[in-house]
């Protein structure tokens, strides 16, 4: 069994996991680049302890810089409904830095229930670009868990893109142990017809000089609905910490539902934190502001979502992924049904 | 060209304009002129088609047809130009992107194909010089961040790319030091032929300095009260606008 993601003019190294399972075709015939150690749970010592081979670590050595991303992508195609369980957990040593691209792909339609547990360390002075992308089938529920720990100057970029599923949960919890870590930790979710998305973020400032900036924005369209839960913790000794969360969401409907909830739990007195919610419509001003230019309303509200959603999009670093997301988008903005169903951009055998 | 008649529009139950009368012929450059609060604005967004001013009787009628059976998008496309007071700002979404979004979907609404890539290009940058605006323009959000001066040169550019047979410009002065001003000016005059028009809305007469109209209006309440040629707006400088209320 062979698959390729098309992330047109991503050049990557390829790990699959079938059904949650290490593909250990794929294991072989992955030559790590110098530097980058994969280690099957069961060899090591116990990251996750189960006897599920699609557990494991992934391990960068000091001083590496991973030119190349990493691709895991978690393909689903279970005859059967069936619970989809796969943990790993990434090192990423002192002065390193790694660009991981994590995707779970529905190739059918069967209602799965996939289960994915993320633990993430990054040593002083290391990079994480982490994006984690799913596609898939809307029968389906993702539960995603993910802990990162940071340590000193360590530098964390995290995007999380929700398009496809049924029910998707994310949870992302993040400390600073040392001081100077500092995280970017963004999502997009698009949303329609009953899809149901709960985003939690916990973000632990619990040494001082810590930056955290938090961005999620969403579009929900017929009865979607989304749910934000924004931590922001600030330890006393904490000081100089600067946190900043946003949650902003389109509503294209009246049944379309969101709530967000900030909760800040700031115990240090020197620190600038911020957040901030929006629940609204599209710009009215904007909206006839493009029309009077001759874009017709139903172009100009494509446009304005999209740029609403853009301002997630545009931070994503790895060219080729962010013009695959752009276009990805794009395409769900205007209607077109993008999951795998039909596998036309997605994964293909 | 545009054939207004009689005009009455409201907003919720205010009446606003109460029986305005206008012709303007391709050719030709017309200034409307008045105080504060006479529905000088209200006209412009009438002619685009905002839809919160109900059109309560009268006619407009623009190069034959019933404005009053196009949307806001066919005006355009028709090609009805409204330069804003308040021009909008929208986030993410690129002025290149924009005006090329613009420039075909009103290509589209003639039966022409998509403008090709590079001719638009080519088109951006011979139009941006008009207005004496950078290379940098392109990448930048609609008006984000302008300054006043930049989002009223952003009016006149996308003027001159979409090339309209009649621009109304609702203030495009205000709020514009005097080289501003002049760039804006020079720019509508530049893209003066004889088969569009234009009519600026203004307030004081030194816009009038640079843009010379054929006809100067003058509306109070709701109507053009006085009709004249360019010495109007000199006299109405003279002598103040009570001038026209007594």
């Amino acid at each position: 069994m062979k698959f390729t993601c098309k992330i047109k003019n991503l050049d990557a190294y390829l790990l699959i996991l079938h059904n949650g399972v290490f593909d250990q075709k794929s294991i072989r015939h992955f030559a790590p680049p110098k530097g980058v150690k994969i280690i099957p749970c069961r060899d090591t010592r116990p990251c996750v302890s189960t006897e599920n081979t699609g557990n494991f670590r992934i391990e960068i050595t000091p001083n590496t810089i991973v030119e190349k991303p990493l691709q895991l992508i978690n393909v689903i195609d279970t005859v059967e409904p069936l619970d989809v369980v796969h943990a790993f957990e990434i090192v990423v040593g002192q002065g390193s830095s790694l660009s991981l691209i994590h995707c779970d792909e529905s190739m059918n339609n069967v209602k799965n229930t996939i289960q994915t547990n993320v633990s993430i360390e990054l040593k002083s002075h290391s990079s994480l670009q982490y994006y984690n992308l799913q596609n898939i089938n809307n029968h389906s529920t993702l539960n995603n868990q993910t802990e990162v720990k940071q340590h000193e100057h360590s530098r964390l970029i995290s995007h999380t893109y929700t398009l496809n599923g049924k029910i998707l949960n994310k949870h992302q919890h993040i400390d600073f142990t040392e001081e100077y870590a500092n995280s970017d930790v963004q999502g997009l979710y698009l949303l329609d017809k009953n899809q149901d998305c709960f985003h939690r973020i916990r973000l632990n400032h619990n040494q001082p000089n810590g930056r955290s900036n938090q961005l999620f924005k969403g579009i929900l369209d017929d009865s979607a609905r989304a749910h934000f839960e924004g931590y922001v913790f600030v330890e006393k000794h904490a000081q100089k910490t600067e946190a900043l969360q946003n949650n902003k969401n389109l509503l294209l409907t009246d049944k379309a539902n969101v709530q967000t909830h900030p909760f800040l739990e700031i115990y240090a007195d020197d620190v600038k934190c911020s957040h901030g919610a929006t629940i609204g419509q599209l710009d009215e001003d904007a909206l006839f502001y493009s029309r009077t230019r001759g874009i017709p309303e139903k172009q100009a509200k494509t446009l304005l979502m999209y740029a609403f959603a853009h301002d997630v999009v545009r931070n994503v670093h790895l060219e080729p992924l962010r013009e695959y997301l752009e276009n990805l988008i794009k395409r769900r903005l205007n209607g077109e049904n993008i999951t795998c169903e039909n596998c036309v951009f997605s994964c293909v055998r | 060209m545009l054939t207004i008649k009689n005009l009455h529009a409201n907003i919720g139950e205010k009446e606003i304009l109460k029986g305005l009368n206008l012709q303007v012929n391709a050719g030709e450059v017309h200034a409307i002129m008045g105080p504060n609060g006479t529905g000088k604005s209200t006209l412009a967004s009438v002619v685009a088609g905002r839809e919160k001013f109900i059109v309560t009787q009268g006619s407009i009628t623009f190069n034959g047809k019933n404005l009053f059976d196009l949307s806001v998008e066919e005006r355009a496309a028709e090609g009805i130009f409204i330069g804003f007071q308040y021009p909008v700002e929208i986030p993410g979404v690129s002025i290149a992107n924009f005006m090329r979004t613009a420039v075909n979907e009103q290509r589209r609404y003639r039966g022409l194909d998509p403008m090709p890539i590079f001719e638009f290009q080519a088109m951006m940058e011979e139009k941006q010089k008009i207005v004496e605006l950078t290379d940098k323009l392109a990448g930048r959000s609609v008006n984000e961040g302008f300054s006043g001066g930049e989002k009223k040169k952003n009016e006149i550019f996308q003027m001159a790319m979409l090339e309209p047979k009649l621009a109304i410009l609702d203030e495009t002065d205000s709020g514009l030091d005097i080289d501003a001003l002049r760039i804006v000016a020079n720019g509508v005059n530049k893209l003066k032929r004889p088969d569009n028009a234009t009519v600026v809305i203004t307030h004081y007469q030194r816009l009038l300095d640079y843009i010379v109209p054929d006809f100067v209006h003058i509306m109070y309440d709701g109507k053009i009260v006085k009709t004249g040629d360019k010495t109007l707006a000199l006299e109405l400088e003279d002598k103040g606008y009570d001038w026209i209320k007594s």
